[in-house]
């Protein structure tokens, strides 16, 4: 907490009252509608403000303001009884002066599920003052109402202590101003570091002017219950063949995004629409034309590590497409601190010449992020812009944007560039970022192979044996665990 | 079909994404903190001070004022409220008969790996200011807690001259109110 300049009282005797999700007031300030307001729960956890003093003598002082607090339930959260971060009333009594009243506080609800019941009341109101709180030429000093954030599932809080969430100034959930104005009541939805909204992005070409029928990501672990697939699916800019079926077709176009575990216990998702994308096809995402653009919905936050991702074909080929997994231990303890890697990825020697931007979000403790960047699949790639920023918050991806985190080599980019970073990497090399020397390293299990001449060997087993198909080079699992898949843990 | 090279594509990627929100916080993750296992208070009072532990740390003490629970701080940036305090717990349960007041000068985060029951009552509430009259100074302001602002102090009810305006001190916080600026004169 530090001491605030204050609400300016142009005059009188009364102290001002504080504001925060609403705006405090003072005597005749009816003209100042959004004086003190400040803050947003979902950039950080703040506080409410004190209210001013009356001048003397006898001048009483202001009420303080109310506090800031956040409940965080993995699971399941009840609220049955009552939590307040109400302002202070303003001093006003006998012969004194009246102090301005104290804003209301900020409170934060985090959970998949928040239960309120009818015995719930949540507060965060301003703190009346000792004489007729207000803003008028007759009343003094009206605190502000404070600000409470609901982060869980998209219809809000369930119970009956809160039915429509379109509707928040219930009888349970209050910021109340003392005369002045009210505060918010805000939504959104819950997740933890990871994927949030759209948490995965790549703009991928096509390689074939045979039809595409499928696109998939291959994602470490079972996530298949974090992930949007509704969402996913409808939104022409996270899956393609929406873009295709919605405009191409008159709207009688369709499109899926589906999940099942391989052999090795990871996630595929795979794109597909009822027309497939042609060759002829064109994409513009509002700034000329493009590559087919692919993401992903997340639903709890759990971070996405991709290990892979290519096309399917309607002659059953398919192309793999390049990626530089970015795994990085998720930190433990006090003071973490969150960073953001990129990197450009481009294939070598396959034919390809468009590459990808992955980038990922690790939390860290200490002076330096580490993060294990690993090529996961077949072909060399060459890295390019390897650059890192560092945040005391953490940032969802979609937040990289032009007005807000440009990347890397764009003018206000806050990336650190890491030239020394830029390689090319073989098949199953990566870098440890943190590590003294940024020399490419050839997993345990790739020097195991290579020791026993059967590099080769092994990647030609690759090649024959998904699923009979041979046009690139997509790594089925099992033989990718032989031939040098990194293990890096789950975020 | 254009194939975009990918330096293009990175052009489309972040225009794409442009017009998306700045940089947000999301909840803190029980998962990132160190763990006091269960909390589980049924009756009674309890007081979490945020700031009341070794180094500043956030402790959970019950009414005779022993710590039953130590936090730790985390640091979100910022110049107001920079430091949160944390306690991080396997499962939270507040039964109806118990009352916890928050107290100490940065907000808290009480987390939960797996479910939170709020029962009873938690207070986190600004403190009334004070009357100028009863004191030889103006009143003080009322203490905020958990990163509360506190309210402003009141103009000194024993001037020290004849003729003397004594304007109040304005309240703490980004939104405080300012102080009075006219006051009676003493004569």
């Amino acid at each position: 907490m530090e001491a605030g300049v204050g609400l300016p009282v142009p005059s009188g005797t009364d102290g001002g009252g504080g504001g925060y999700g609403g705006s405090g007031c003072y005597t005749g300030g009816n003209g100042c509608p959004s004086c003190g307001i400040y803050g947003n729960l979902k950039l950080a956890l703040w506080a409410g403000s004190g209210g001013g003093g009356s001048a003397g003598f006898f001048g009483g002082g202001g009420g303080g303001g109310g506090g800031a607090l956040e409940f965080v339930a993995s699971t399941l959260m009840e609220v049955a009884g009552t939590v307040s971060a109400n302002g202070g009333p303003g001093s006003g009594g006998g012969l004194s002066n009246n102090g301005g009243a104290g804003s209301g506080g900020g409170l934060i609800f985090a959970a998949p599920t928040i239960q309120l019941d009818n015995t719930s009341l949540i507060e965060a109101n301003a703190g009346g003052n000792g004489k007729c709180p207000g803003c008028d030429s007759s009343h003094s000093g009206g605190g502000g109402g404070g600000r409470i954030l609901f982060l869980t599932a998209p219809q809000g809080p369930t119970g009956p202590g809160f039915n429509d969430a379109s509707m928040p100034y219930t009888q349970n959930v209050l910021v109340n101003g003392s005369g002045a104005g009210n505060g918010s009541i805000d939504f959104g939805p819950f997740s933890f570091l990871g994927c949030l909204h759209e948490c995965l992005n790549t703009f991928d070409p096509q390689h074939s002017t045979t039809p595409a029928v499928s696109f998939n990501y291959i994602l470490q672990g079972d996530v298949r219950n974090q992930i949007d697939t509704t969402a996913t699916a409808s939104d022409p800019l996270t899956n393609a063949f929406a873009y295709v079926n919605q405009n191409d077709f008159n709207g009688n176009g369709s499109s899926t995004v589906g999940t099942a575990l391989d052999s090795n216990g990871d996630t595929i998702v795979t794109f597909t629409g009822s027309n497939p994308i042609l060759d002829s096809d064109s994409f513009n995402y509002g700034s000329g034309p493009a590559a087919p653009h692919f993401g992903l919905e997340g639903i709890s936050g759990a971070p996405l590590n991709v290990l892979g991702q290519y096309w399917t074909y309607g002659d059953n080929s398919t192309t793999s497409l390049p990626n530089l997994g970015l795994v990085c231990p998720q930190a433990t303890g006090t003071n973490v601190q969150y960073a953001v890697f990129f990197a450009d990825v481009a294939p070598v020697g396959t034919g390809n010449t468009a590459g990808t931007g992955v980038w990922a979000e690790c939390a860290f403790a200490g002076a330096t992020p580490t993060i294990v960047a690993t090529n996961t699949t077949d072909p060399p790639e060459v890295i390019s812009n390897f650059a890192y920023f560092t945040s005391g918050t953490a940032i969802p991806l979609d937040s990289l944007n032009f007005g807000g985190t440009p990347p890397p080599g764009y003018p206000g980019s806050e990336f650190i560039a890491l030239p020394q970073y830029d390689m090319l990497l073989d098949p199953g090399q990566g870098f440890t970022f943190g590590a003294t020397t940024p020399v490419p390293e050839p997993s345990a299990m790739t020097v195991l192979c290579a020791g026993f001449g059967g590099l080769a060997a092994c990647r030609r087993r690759r090649r024959s044996t998904f699923l009979g198909r041979t046009k690139r080079t997509y790594i089925p699992a099992p033989n990718r665990a032989k031939c040098g898949r990194h293990t890096a843990p789950a975020l | 079909m254009f194939r975009t090279p990918f330096f293009i594509s990175l052009t489309l990627l972040a225009v794409l994404l442009a017009g998306a929100v700045s940089a947000k916080a999301t909840p803190l993750n029980p998962a990132v903190f160190q763990s006091d296992g269960v909390l589980d208070l049924t009756s009674g009072n309890y007081t979490i001070d945020t700031t009341g532990g070794t180094g500043g740390m956030p402790v959970l003490k019950n009414s005779g004022g022993q710590v039953l629970y130590t936090g730790t701080n985390f640091d979100q940036g910022g110049s107001f409220d920079p430091t949160i305090g944390v306690l991080d717990f396997t499962s939270i349960s507040i039964g109806s008969g118990v009352t916890v007041n928050v107290a100490g000068n940065d907000p808290l985060a009480l987390l939960s790996r797996n479910t939170t029951v709020i029962g009873g009552s938690i207070h986190s509430d600004g403190s009334p200011g004070t009357n100028g009259y009863t004191l030889p100074s103006g009143g003080p302001g009322g203490q905020g807690v958990a990163g509360g602002g506190s309210g402003g102090g009141g103009g000194l009810a024993h001037p020290p001259a004849p003729g003397y305006n004594s304007p109040g001190t304005a309240g703490g916080g980004p939104g405080g109110g300012g102080g009075g600026v006219t006051g009676a004169e003493w004569h």
